[in-house]
């Protein structure tokens, strides 16, 4: 039987494949394991939809196949209707030890195992050596430590003389360059985020500028914020605070809540403010979206951000939390690095990094030098559509609100 | 969200305080994981607190006292030896106490924070917890389950710790017991019914298949045999049971066995046949996480589930169920859950039966050996050859080893004898090194001990054993 690609739901279209759990000829069960695919979002297994032998797989690791498209034949037996539940029950008692496999009698001792103590076995695995192509110098081709320490020197020579490896490409020398260098398959979320960086890297002339915000005052605001939320067990962190302050900056500065229609040659400027709030998970890069965001109370963006971040790490999210954002807000001091330059979201126009809170020297007017919190900021924008005095503006009225949360509050929306 | 409800973030979540849980959550503590415990009994679970621990204080016990009339005739008197029943049971009790106490202290010393109560997952990254008077939920990162299994029921023959015993009630068992039917003669049954045999029951073992002991090999079933013979054991295979009636004085079971109808009194019936991972309980297949048409949960070489995030080991994954294979892949699923390239590769799982006298067994048999390998070389070695095996006058068994002809490596060995669960640990080391027989030949094993029993077979697999006189067959050279 051909089976065809389901709908795994969520009107997606297609998907990309990532892993064969079998391989032609193999015999598969009801329910085994048999694919994983790749949508935007989330990795899914499906399971074999029958048991019988796989004749086919029409599609390789990493192709992206549409729903309705035949992906495997099945070769099924006749003995695959499902087994009844309900088998006569026969009055022959320690039945249940007849049907279980004996306990004892356990072994994987097999004809093809590599001759190698654990120990090595395990040091191959972390150094990243396949053991099966390693050649044993020990007694009876036994893969001894030394064995290993040698086929990792190898590569070394590999990497001097690449250009004589791509000539000649011989097949042991690859069978070593396998051995060392790991290679998968640039497939779903990571290769959706190498696209979108390279489509905004190609198109939007990109500017970065920095600005540093004393923020005592924004410290001490959030402080006094989570000592009324701690009471309904509830904590804000400075996130929502920030992607409020933004909003409210771009009904100032419409031009970065916008982005450049190439083919029309026109400057798109949004009515909605969606902010998108960049999240790092081992997965990939997730860009969840707050949207109208000046529709939303603090307490209320806290909440849905809780949300958004939550699903994009355990990939329940849906295709509307994922798209539609006007301008983007990366939080990278979270992590580390006191300044970096963000990539413009494309086509966004701007994109806010943001940085640690650290205490840092500041110089007062009377020259004077205190220790005081300090956030640093950075905005990338595209410089087709605005221009550096424009987004600085922009960065210092952020500066000056963080300084001064009364201001902060007036403006807020 | 419950009203009330309470939700709390783990680093590393393992559920069940077994031999695999436990294990887990002190390789990730180890790890520099912050780890919580999710136990719905009592720690150690079922190999500690009602399995392998008690049993084996009870068997010791009773095989002390069964040795007692063997040592009278060799000159150490004991007149008037009796059993306190109620004092066993204490004694297997305390061993019980004394190792959960350990592994609480173990845990403790590593951080490792307990919740006491039954876990379910109600998401992909999330547990709720059931304990007696409230539910919380948390929320992990990375999840190892160990959930371990129950014993097995069986239709008819409902447990009422009365009549129908399990395995825990013959372990704390305070009063004696004249007669007893063992159901299931796997190594539960063999080895529970041969010490209450010890201790003076009449025991009948019933089993539905042709042999006890499945799946071992011929030799072991054999010596198993007469032993038992010799113990007044009676075994019926090939039964098919009929009904249980309650009579005054206890039961009385119907069976047939190669035709004929038996009938057998007793005081009680222990229902021993086997095992069930607990794996529905526990909500995985909500979460995605896929089980086979065994019933045990598919995990890939570094025990990771199909899931991301969760990990499943022991009784609830593919293999013997046994607390030593639990051990393994416990220290494997903490170490892959720590980013750890790690996997699974162990070559072989050991497997003990603390019968009379003990079985240890590793690797394939005769014949799955022939089938896998083609021509094999076997070795064997009796123990009434062995120097220390007379002087303990434990001279029943034999040491088996079998070796792949072209390789000479050692492929399994299989030992029936004094002592033999100690024995095969040399065993399980020369398999997962590769060792071949002249590894073995060419190792000095201390005088006298029965340690010496293995090098032997292996001697006699070579074709110039030391201690054996070989028969020498017409088409062999002869020297001239």
């Amino acid at each position: 039987m051909d089976w065809k690609f389901p709908d795994v739901g969520e009107g997606l279209h297609e998907a990309q494949i990532v892993k064969w759990y079998l391989s032609e000829g193999d015999s598969v069960e009801r329910d085994q394991p048999l694919v994983d695919v790749e949508t935007d979002k989330a990795i899914v297994t499906i399971p074999s939809p029958v048991s019988g032998g796989i004749d086919k797989l029409l599609f390789q690791e990493g192709d992206t196949v549409k729903v309705g498209e035949v992906v495997i034949s099945f070769r099924t037996s006749k003995e695959d209707t499902p087994k009844s539940s309900e088998a006569p029950r026969a009055r022959s008692a320690p039945r249940a030890q007849a049907q279980e496999a004996p306990p004892l009698n356990v072994t994987r001792v097999a004809g093809g195992t590599v001759l190698a103590t654990p120990a090595v076995r395990r040091l191959a695995r972390e150094r990243g050596i396949d053991i099966a192509v390693v050649s044993g110098s020990g007694p009876g081709g036994r893969v001894l430590a030394q064995d290993l320490s040698n086929e990792a020197a190898k590569p070394v020579e590999v990497h001097h003389g690449l250009v004589s490896l791509e000539t000649t490409g011989s097949q042991s020398s690859q069978k070593i360059l396998d051995a060392v260098d790991e290679r998968r398959p640039l497939v779903g979320v990571r290769k959706r985020i190498a696209e979108n960086m390279a489509r905004s890297w190609a198109h939007a002339v990109q500017v970065s500028v920095f600005e540093e915000a004393e923020v005592e005052g924004l410290v001490k605001f959030r402080r006094e914020l989570n000592e009324r939320l701690g009471q309904e067990g509830r904590r804000l962190s400075y996130l929502p605070i920030i992607a409020k302050v933004a909003a409210a900056l771009l009904g100032r500065f419409p031009d970065l809540n916008a982005s450049l229609d190439e083919e029309a040659g026109e400057i798109v400027v949004h009515r909605a403010h969606h902010i998108g709030v960049a999240v790092d998970d081992p997965g990939g890069l997730m860009v969840p979206v707050v949207h109208d965001i000046d529709r939303l109370t603090l307490r209320e963006v806290g909440d849905e951000l809780t949300r958004l971040i939550e699903g994009a790490r355990s990939h329940t999210l849906t295709v509307p939390d994922l798209t539609g954002s006007t301008f983007t807000i990366t939080n990278y001091g979270t992590i580390g690095g006191v300044f970096a330059t963000p990539i413009i979201n494309y086509p966004e126009v701007g994109i806010l990094g943001v940085g640690p809170i650290r205490r840092r020297p500041v110089v007062a007017q009377d020259d004077s030098i205190r220790a005081a919190d300090t956030m640093t900021l950075s905005l990338t924008f595209d410089h087709r559509v605005v221009d550096g005095g424009y987004a600085s503006r922009f960065l210092v009225s952020m500066v000056e609100l963080l300084r001064d949360p009364t201001a902060l509050v007036l403006e807020m929306r | 969200m419950v009203v009330g409800e309470f939700t709390q973030d783990a680093d590393l979540l393992v559920i069940g305080g077994g031999p695999g849980g436990y294990t887990a959550a002190l390789r990730g503590a180890q790890l520099g994981r912050t780890v919580t415990l999710v136990e719905r009994e009592s720690l150690g679970g079922v190999c500690l607190n009602v399995g392998c621990i008690p049993s084996k204080a009870l068997i010791e016990l009773s095989h002390r006292f069964g040795e007692l009339p063997a040592l009278a005739k060799r000159g150490v008197l004991t007149d008037g030896a009796r059993i306190d029943r109620a004092a066993i049971a204490q004694a297997c009790q305390v061993s019980v106490e004394r190792l959960t106490s350990g592994v609480a202290q173990l845990l403790r010393a590593a951080d490792v924070e307990i919740v006491d109560g039954t876990a379910v997952f109600s998401g992909a990254r999330e547990v709720r917890i059931q304990a007696p008077h409230e539910t919380s939920k948390i929320r992990f990162r990375d999840c190892i389950v160990a959930t371990g299994s129950r014993p097995r029921g069986l239709d008819g023959f409902e447990v009422d710790h009365v009549t129908v015993l399990d395995s825990t009630d013959l372990l704390f068992r305070r009063e004696p017991l004249n007669r007893l039917i063992v159901i299931g003669g796997g190594y539960v049954g063999l080895e529970l019914g041969t010490a209450y045999a010890k201790l003076g029951t009449k025991v009948t073992i019933v089993e539905s298949l042709a042999e006890i002991l499945s799946g071992v090999e011929p030799e072991i079933q054999r010596t198993l045999r007469t032993q038992l013979r010799a113990l007044g054991v009676e075994v019926i295979t090939k039964a098919v049971l009929g009904e249980l009636v309650r009579t005054d004085d206890g039961c009385s079971l119907a069976l047939s066995a190669k035709d004929v109808d038996h009938s057998i009194e007793a005081d009680a019936v222990a229902v021993l046949v086997g095992r069930l991972p607990n794996v529905d309980e526990v909500g995985l297949s909500a979460v995605g996480v896929a089980v086979g048409t065994d019933g045990r949960v598919v995990v890939d070489a570094t025990m990771a589930t199909t899931t991301p995030h969760i990990y499943a080991i022991g009784d609830i994954v593919p293999g013997p169920m046994l607390a030593h294979k639990a051990y393994f892949e416990a220290k494997v699923a903490a170490e892959a859950a720590s980013g750890m390239k790690v996997a699974n590769d162990a070559q072989v799982i050991p497997a003990v039966v603390f019968c009379e006298p003990e079985v240890a067994t590793v690797g394939v048999g005769e014949e799955a050996a022939r089938e896998a390998y083609g021509e094999i070389v076997v070795g064997r070695f009796p123990f009434r050859a062995n120097g220390r095996a007379v002087v303990l006058d434990a001279v029943q068994g034999e040491v088996k080893v079998i070796a792949d002809a072209a390789s000479s490596r050692i492929v399994g060995v299989h030992i029936v004898g004094p002592e033999a669960s100690n024995l095969i640990g040399e065993a399980v080391l020369a398999i997962e090194l590769g060792a071949t027989l002249e590894d073995i030949a060419l190792t000095i094993h201390p005088h006298p001990t029965l340690s010496e029993a293995l090098p032997e077979a292996v001697e006699v697999a070579l074709g110039r054993p030391t201690h054996l006189i070989v028969q020498r067959k017409a088409s062999k050279p002869v020297s001239t």
